[in-house]
Order: structure tokens, then C-alpha cells, then sequence
């Protein structure tokens, strides 16, 4: 998990210098860091300059379609989408048999594009109208094999795990008020997080990089929507909503225990941030919105609290598996949200100005933790 | 064994447009059409671009009420002069022209005042250069949709013009 590893050596220049001046090290050895950190270097600005390039061009495509130019025929508008997508598919079947890896790469980018496009123009056409995300579950269901049986990178792997995320967020989002089945449909998009990481641990014959996007937008998409769902112990939760939200959670839950059973079986997401990172958002989200609850300031500190022990239990878990990044998102997380405590305990100034303090409180003691945990580690 | 299923896997979207092409080519070959007066405005879609939100505005009578269900209802449109009317009949009963609301994604919205029966709206895509016109139409006269009826019941709205 390089991303969430580390940044990389922005600085390595600069402090071997200072390393040698203290005399840390002698300068041969700066010169082999200098030379092993160069073989290891890996052009991630470049990456993400390229991908945001074809974003870029991806966005564009579909905009330029959607403007629905009605001055071309529909039969041509429809030929010449269709023309394109082959063109395009044969161009990334070429470049791909001939290795040209980052060629192919684009190409299947701008594959999954114009099938958004062609959707887009689909329905323009023949007015196919309908809420969005049915447009983007169509994506996910044309374009998705696509990525997932020809993507090698993490371009591709992130651009498959922003379709599996998209679509159903928005349809969980939009039919939030209807009951029945659609519980469980909107329970399949919450499990979509750990179902990422599951198909990454799953799916070996898939190129690294491609797995490693998948993992990874995985990790961010379900403590980052754990995060936003803490926020619901800030409203009121009646038994009913708790009872559906109950229903809900039980395909995440499953798909949760079934990533952490593969995960047992490989060792590219560490033991001691197995639980944390697959069972901590799930476990963390259902106790914001499966249990009733009154907004009051009691709910809303055990909010805090919970928040905090998720991302604390991450952070034990990070500093555990040597994931320095993880480790200092985390420890972000909690000092930004012990931060805000005053939130919670608004309601006059003396009440705001006590939260402030305890909120400082909690901060030094969080800093210290930190220091604790770093000097343990450097000891080790 | 991997090359055939990349393979199939690209050929997945080409196929299914295509057969979506002529599926829809074939209902509206088949389709009558209908003029129904409107009353809209104009939205935007990110992905579908410029769109006329509008309610038909067709005389219903029967269970409207049933219409708002997730099962919807057909409608059987008969003409009236000027006007179109929407009578709510049951799915076996015998009509011309029937209109199945759930399939045509037609929208029901409660209405407003006592006794006001439901809103039935639709939404028709149209260019980014006819937009601001259609608008300026909407606002300032009575308007109608041209639709296509599908022998299947989709109501498929084609343009919009000046009623």
C-alpha cells in the first residue's frame, strides 16, 4: 500500500545533507541512500498529472454530449459514438498486445468514458429519462468488466472503483425513503467499500497496481463515509429509522467478515489493521444509525467518543503495520474532531469556553500519545 | 481463455447500444403520435444535458390516487377536440391507445389544492442552443409535447412546440 505508506522522499535531499553535516552518516553512505531512493522512485506527480489529464478528457466527452447537438442527425450521432467506442477498443486491444502498457492504459480510459457518453447520448436520443444513477448502474454494468478484465494500473483501477462507488451511492441516496427491497439495495452500496477491498484480496489475477487502487479507494471510501455517518449522532434516530438502518447493515456487515476471512489468506493488508479498517467503519456507521437515539449532547459526545475510537483503533493499527501516512491521517482525524468538541457542548459561552479547554486537554494528551508512540517505536 | 473474456468485455457495451438502438428505433417505428398540451419549465442534467421538466396537462378521471403507487397504472388517452383525455383503467381493460405510466417513467406527484388530483410529469432532453428559446416559449404561451406511443404503452416524448 505505497500511497498509504508513505508520501516518498520529497525531502531526502535535504535531510541526508543535514545527516552528513551532523555526522549522522559519512557521505558514501548519503550517496548509495541518494542512489537506492532514485531506483525506487516512482513518478507519482507524473501519474497523477496523466490522470488527471484523462479526467480531464473524460469530463469533457461527456459534457460535449450532453450539450445535445441538434443540428447533427441522431442516426449519425449514434454511428459515429458507436465508430468510436470500437476505434477505441481495437486501438486498446493493439496497444495492449504490443506491451505498450501506459498506451493501452489511456485508451481503456477513454473506452469507459465514451460507453458514459454513449449512455448519455442513448438516452438524449430516445428520451430515456430517469433518475442519473440508473445511468451510472448502467456504466458500472457495461464498462465495468472492461476495466476490470483489461485495467493494470491504478488509472484504471481507480477509475473502476469511482464507477462501483458512484452509481450506487447516488441510487442509495435518492431512494433513501422507499422501504422493502430497496434496504437491501442501498445495504449493497454501503457494502460497495469493503467489497473493493474484498475483490482486491480476491481477484490475484489482477495486475498489482490495478489492486492496489482498489484497496485503497476501498480503505478511504469506508472510513471516510464512517466518518460522515458519525455526524447522525447530531439528529434523531427513531426506532423505526434504526430498525431499517438495521436491515441495511447486514450486507455490509457480511461483505465485511468475507474481506477479512480473504484477508487471513493474504498477506497484503496487515493482521492488526484487518479489524480496524474492515470491521471499524461498519461497526462505527451502525452504532451512529441502527440504535435509536435523541439528538442531545450526550448522543453527540458518544458520537466523539466513537469517532475517536475508530480512528484511534486505526491509528494502533497503522502504527502497528508501519503505515506512517495511515497513521498520521488518523491521528488528524482525532485532533481535528477533539478540536471541534465545543461543538457538542455549545449552548453559552461559559459552555463553549469549557469544551475549548477540554477540547486543548484532550489535544496535549493526544500529542503526547503520539510522542509515546513514536519513541517506543524508534526503540524497538 | 482471458484474451476471449477481455474480449467479450469490450464487446459487452458495443453490443448492448446497439441492441438498445434498434430495440428503441423499432417501438418508435411502430409508435402513434400524440399532441398533448403542457405546463414546464427548464432544468439541467450533468450528464444528460438540458432538459423541459413539465406536468401533462391531460384531463384525468378515474383512481388517479393509485397511480402514485410503485406498481403505477395505465392510463387510456382518448382526444377531445383540443384537449386529451386520461382516463386510469384497470390492466386487462380494452383501449386504443394505452399508456403504461411506470414504463414511461412518468412521474406522479400529489396535487396541490383539496380535490386536486395527481400531477403526472415527464422531462424531454434538448439542446443547449434550443433551451433558452424553449424557455422563453414555456413562459410566455401554451405549449404541447409530441409523443410517440409505443405499441408496449411507453410514452415517448420527441419535441416540444408551441400549442
Amino acid at each position: 500500500m505505497e500511497g498509504l505508506r508513505h508520501w516518498g522522499g520529497m525531502s531526502i535531499d535535504r535531510k541526508l545533507d543535514d545527516w552528513v553535516e551532523a555526522g549522522v552518516i559519512d557521505a558514501a553512505a548519503a550517496g548509495r541512500i541518494r542512489m537506492f531512493e532514485a531506483a525506487q522512485a516512482r513518478p507519482v506527480a507524473r501519474w497523477a498529472l496523466a490522470g488527471l489529464g484523462m479526467l480531464a478528457v473524460a469530463l469533457g466527452i461527456v459534457l460535449v454530449i450532453s450539450a445535445n447537438w441538434d443540428r447533427i442527425g441522431d442516426s449519425f450521432k449514434l454511428g459515429a459514438q458507436l465508430a468510436l467506442l470500437a476505434g477505441v477498443g481495437a486501438a486498446f486491444w493493439w496497444a495492449r498486445g504490443g506491451g505498450r502498457v501506459w498506451l493501452a492504459e489511456g485508451l481503456l480510459f477513454l473506452f469507459a468514458a465514451l460507453v458514459l457518453g454513449g449512455i448519455a447520448l442513448h438516452a438524449q436520443v430516445f428520451q430515456l429519462t430517469g433518475p442519473i444513477w440508473e445511468a451510472l448502474l448502467w456504466w458500472l454494468v457495461l464498462a465495468g468488466p472492461a476495466l476490470l478484465s483489461g485495467g493494470e494500473t491504478r488509472l484504471t483501477g481507480l477509475a473502476f472503483a469511482a464507477l462501483a462507488l458512484l452509481g450506487p451511492t447516488l441510487m442509495a441516496a435518492d431512494t433513501v425513503a422507499a422501504g422493502g427491497a430497496w434496504r437491501l439495495a442501498q445495504g449493497a452500496a454501503m457494502a460497495v467499500p469493503a467489497g473493493l477491498i474484498a475483490v482486491s484480496l480476491l481477484a490475484g489475477w489482477l495486475a498489482p497496481g490495478f489492486r492496489l487502487a482498489l484497496r485503497e479507494a476501498g480503505i478511504v471510501a469506508g472510513l471516510g463515509a464512517a466518518s460522515i455517518a458519525h455526524f447522525a449522532w447530531a439528529s434523531n434516530i427513531t426506532p423505526v429509522q434504526a430498525a431499517d438502518n438495521a436491515v441495511r447493515f447486514v450486507v455490509p456487515a457480511g461483505v465485511a467478515l468475507v474481506a477479512i476471512l480473504l484477508a487471513r489468506r493474504s498477506d497484503e493488508l496487515p493482521r492488526p489493521l484487518r479489524l480496524p479498517l474492515l470491521l471499524g467503519p461498519v461497526l462505527a456507521a451502525a452504532l451512529a444509525l441502527a440504535i435509536p437515539h435523541a439528538d442531545h449532547t450526550a448522543s453527540r459526545l458518544i458520537g466523539v467518543v466513537v469517532f475517536v475510537g475508530l480512528w484511534g483503533w486505526v491509528a494502533q493499527g497503522a502504527a502497528a503495520a508501519g503505515w506512517s501516512t495511515l497513521f498520521a491521517v488518523a491521528i488528524a482525524a482525532i485532533g481535528l474532531r477533539i478540536f471541534i468538541i465545543y461543538l457538542e457542548l455549545f449552548g453559552s459561552l461559559a459552555a463553549t469556553g469549557g469544551g475549548l479547554m477540554l477540547g486543548g486537554g484532550l489535544l496535549v494528551a493526544l500529542s503526547w500519545a503520539w510522542h509515546r508512540i513514536v519513541t517506543r517505536r524508534a526503540g524497538a | 481463455m482471458k484474451r476471449w473474456g477481455l474480449l467479450l468485455a469490450l464487446l459487452l457495451p458495443l453490443v448492448w447500444l446497439g441492441a438498445s438502438i434498434v430495440r428503441n428505433q423499432a417501438a418508435l417505428d411502430e409508435a402513434k403520435e400524440w399532441r398533448i398540451p403542457i405546463a414546464g419549465y427548464d432544468p439541467r442534467d450533468p450528464l444528460r444535458g438540458r432538459y423541459i421538466q413539465f406536468a401533462y396537462a391531460w384531463d384525468v378521471t378515474g383512481a388517479a390516487a393509485a397511480c402514485d403507487r410503485p406498481e403505477g397504472c395505465m392510463l387510456c388517452l382518448t382526444r377531445d377536440e383540443e384537449r386529451v383525455r386520461a382516463e386510469v383503467v384497470s390492466p386487462d381493460a380494452i383501449c386504443e391507445a394505452r399508456v403504461d405510466v411506470r414504463q414511461s417513467r412518468i412521474g406522479v406527484r400529489p396535487g396541490f389544492g383539496d380535490g386536486e388530483g395527481p400531477q403526472f410529469t415527464s422531462r424531454l432532453f434538448v439542446s443547449e442552443t434550443s433551451a433558452p428559446e424553449l424557455e422563453r416559449q414555456l413562459q410566455a404561451g401554451p405549449m404541447l409535447v409530441v409523443a410517440a406511443l409505443a405499441p408496449d404503452g411507453r410514452l415517448i416524448n420527441r419535441r416540444i412546440e408551441p400549442g
